[in-house]
């Protein structure tokens, strides 16, 4: 099979670590950005605006990603980057104009929203550790180390898995649509993952069909309880 | 000029082809050669070193300066090895950027045979591109420039003919990979004015020894040839086994010149272009420009041979 893929593995690490290295000290923003949005997504922490400022703060993370990375860098290594760039950028224009127009609530206690609340986090806490905690225990490489760790909002895998877990969270029929980029970007991300040797690429695609699979499914019965 | 019947023939004969064209039957299979296997390249006026370097993933290493010094020294064994063509393309991300710079860490812009390619469905973007090109390799001129692809190729190619006339190109190529498009390839090949063609061939894919490669060699173009190692996969099929005793005949010390000795053996094939990122594997690869090579029916022994395992 062909691979689509400019580069290797260790180009990619090299590159999310130069990348890294520019934007500091951005990452502990974009942490506590990530952070804010989970709390806020609590239940038991949710306000009437709660769901507004979740959908604001992914919006600034798919537009940076859209932006920052895939445009402003990534597309000197990569032909595909640009397209990559202006999804993100669609993504977060959807989620901007959610926030603005649509009013979107904080789910209450269902097991969907709990497993969401466990796919957020994980994507923001243990997706960044996961490679260097790994390599310290002999683990072979796969998925980088400290300098090259992916981040929230920061990074395209992290982002959609995030995204698809606080979609999780919120109410509406609004959440499918929402979750079709990120979906379409966990796959993505498992192309890569199986193309370069990549584990990390490899969970976010596996993740991301089970937050789809039971996006699709509240929804479903939300609809057989409506009929 | 080779013709379509002077290469069935050839085939008969052997592949090793001097600088000076096809050999007589039966004489050039199993002579020993002492000077670097080179072949005829038309219409850029001499011989090029029958092995040169492609560029595709290895040297899209973006400014890592490591992994920059590293694609120096790769470079760097490819010219002390004897190898001259270097092919690239505005797709592959940072690579003629980073050639570029290997170039010039290495002073020997003159020594290269720069093959690049314009990559793009419009037109009017072509001649930007390729001023790009020529800045990131710090060249002034491509001795061979490719339409990538075939993309809007009607357009670029009216461009490259006037680029030609003005000197900034050498020789005009189309490209194709992975046997798509041979079709329109073809017709490209037998109605065009281009010098030099790029396709697909290696042990395993041969399908250009149907139609493709004859008719180069009947309107006298030059061959490179891409994916000489399937991209590496080959050696995933192949390497685990032993080399036959009889590759010994042939000067083969391992797999990747076993490969690239079955290519270039091929008398329409001009250059094949592996590419890697390792400067082991590139001594391998330049190691297939010297000793000798099949003829055809040693060439069909290794096509069996493969086959077998």
């Amino acid at each position: 099979m062909f691979r689509m893929l400019p580069y290797d593995a260790e180009v990619l690490l090299s590159f999310l670590a130069r990348y890294n290295e520019a934007l500091w000290p951005l990452q502990p923003l974009a942490l506590a950005l990530g952070a804010a949005a989970l709390l806020l997504a609590h239940r038991r922490l949710a306000g009437a605006w709660s769901g507004r400022l979740v959908a604001l703060v992914l919006a600034l993370g798919w537009a940076w990603v859209g932006w920052g990375f895939f445009l402003e860098r990534f597309a000197r290594f990569d032909f595909l980057a640009p397209l990559y760039g202006w999804a993100f950028l669609a993504e977060a224009a959807l989620l901007a104009a959610v926030a603005a127009l649509a009013r979107p609530r904080v789910e209450g206690s269902s097991a969907f929203a709990g497993v969401g609340l466990a796919l957020a986090g994980f994507a923001l806490v243990v997706l960044p550790l996961a490679g260097p905690l790994a390599g310290m225990f002999g683990a072979p490489p796969g998925a980088g180390g400290w300098a090259s760790a992916p981040l929230v909002g920061l990074m395209p895998g992290p982002t959609a898995l995030f995204t698809l877990g606080l979609l999780l969270r919120l109410q509406g029929r609004l959440a499918l649509p929402l979750a079709l980029l990120p979906l379409l970007w966990g796959l993505v991300a498992g192309y890569h993952g199986w193309a370069l040797g990549l584990w990390h690429g490899l969970v976010v695609a596996a993740l991301s069909l089970v937050a789809a699979v039971l996006l699709a499914w509240r929804q479903l019965g939300e609809a057989r309880g409506r009929g | 000029m080779l013709t379509r019947r002077g290469l069935l023939g050839g085939l008969g004969a052997a592949g090793a082809l001097g600088a000076t064209g096809l050999a007589p039957r039966g004489l050039a299979a199993r002579a020993a050669q002492a000077a670097p296997l080179t072949r005829p390249f038309p219409a850029y006026g001499g011989p090029v070193p029958a092995i040169g370097m492609g560029s595709w993933i290895t040297f899209n290493v973006g400014d890592d300066p490591g992994l920059r010094a590293q694609r120096v020294e790769v470079l760097r064994t490819f010219f002390e090895r004897g190898g001259r063509v270097i092919d690239s393309s505005p797709m592959y991300g940072t690579s003629e950027e980073v050639i570029g710079h290997c170039l010039a860490q290495l002073d020997r812009r003159e020594d290269a045979f720069a093959a690049t390619k314009v990559w793009t469905w419009s037109e009017d973007e072509g001649p930007e591109q390729m001023a790009n090109s020529r800045a990131l390799w710090g060249l002034e001129r491509f001795e061979l420039m490719q339409i990538h692809n075939l993309l809007e190729w009607q357009g670029h190619l009216e461009t490259l003919l006037a680029d030609k006339e003005a000197g900034r190109i050498g020789t005009i190529g189309i490209t194709t990979s992975h046997g798509s498009r041979h079709e329109a390839f073809e017709e490209i090949m037998a109605s065009q004015p281009i010098d030099a063609v790029q396709f697909t061939y290696n042990i395993l894919d041969r399908e250009a020894e149907r139609r493709l490669l004859p008719l180069a060699a009947e309107r006298g173009l030059a061959v490179v040839i891409n994916r000489p190692f399937r991209r590496k996969q080959l050696f995933r099929l192949f390497q685990q086994h032993p080399l036959p005793e009889w590759a010994a005949e042939i000067d083969c010390a391992n797999w990747a010149q076993f490969f690239l000795k079955f290519i270039v053996s091929h008398p329409a094939v001009t250059v094949a272009i592996p590419a890697t990122s390792q400067v082991a594997h590139m001594e391998e690869n330049m190691g297939a420009l010297t000793g000798r090579l099949p003829d055809a029916a040693l060439r069909r022994r290794m096509v069996d041979y493969v086959e077998s395992l």
